[in-house]
């Protein structure tokens, strides 16, 4: 499927868990992203990345009428990207979240977010029971 | 031509911070950081997330989902936003939602609602056709 027009692509985990396949996110959300921030946000496109290509679980259902095939994959993240030129660790208790919708475009990037981690369930975050629905893969 | 986000971001840094409300089409949600912090989501309810300081745990922002439906109850009480540049401040979005919630979520459109009081979105923001 190609790209549509407008959008950024990236690659990562395809939601059954197997292989990989290819999303895309607005560019005009990146670009407003970069003119107006919040700047934390803009750096994190990083954390997007890393969370679709190797999440700790894959979650199907938005809970939100009209995505309901919509999907949000869950997961930890290697680094915080402070600037171009500063880097820390990760910080501990959140996860990276990334929010899917599919279309006949593709795999439309709607959203990337922080989240607590659910204490009893590392990579998953906090709440997931209501707010996401079924889990479709997890990491083992 | 197709465009990577890898290549896209190559040698981009962020200009820095302005108080806006952004629309997304494919999400239909408006969101609006009003503080810079760096911050987690917490989802509210199927309408609302709201997103809270990773510091202090501080309200900085919100999503409000389902945008276009908001704005057509919004009709009924004389308030619609025309593609010709019209605005309307982005707190009569909470009260459109508000009418429909529980109780116990009331708190969060109402602070939402004071804090965005001084805020507003235009037509060509939400990309009305």
């Amino acid at each position: 499927m190609s790209m549509p027009r407008g959008y950024l692509a990236l690659s990562g985990l395809d939601p059954c868990g197997s292989g990989g396949c290819e999303f895309c996110v607005a560019k005009q959300y990146v670009e407003n992203l970069q003119r107006y921030g919040p700047q934390w946000k803009f750096w994190n496109l990083h954390v997007m990345k890393e969370v679709l290509a190797d999440p700790i679980a894959i979650f199907e259902g938005l809970n939100r009428s009209g995505y309901g095939s919509g999907y949000v994959y869950s997961g930890l993240y290697s680094k915080q990207v402070i600037s171009s030129t500063i880097e820390t660790p990760p910080h501990a208790g959140f996860v990276g979240i990334v929010i899917v919708n599919p279309d006949h475009r593709g795999n439309i990037i709607l959203d990337w977010e922080w989240r607590r981690e659910d204490l009893d369930r590392p990579g998953f975050p906090e709440g997931w029971q209501n707010d996401f629905g079924d889990v479709i893969w997890k990491k083992t | 031509m197709e465009e990577n986000l890898n290549e896209y971001l190559r040698g981009r840094e962020p200009d820095g911070f302005t108080r806006r409300p952004f629309y997304s089409r494919d999400g239909d949600t408006l969101t609006y950081y009003f503080e810079s912090d760096e911050a987690y989501s917490q989802r509210v309810d199927d309408l609302l997330t709201v997103y809270k300081s990773k510091q202090t745990d501080k309200l900085v922002g919100c999503k409000i989902k389902g945008v276009i439906r908001l704005l057509e109850r919004l009709k009924n009480f004389g308030f619609a936003l025309s593609p010709e540049g019209e605005s309307l401040k982005l707190n009569l979005l909470f009260l459109s939602a508000l009418g429909e919630r529980p109780a116990t979520v009331h708190h969060y459109y109402e602070e939402l609602g004071r804090y965005t009081r001084e805020a507003v979105v235009d037509s060509s923001e939400l990309q009305i056709s």
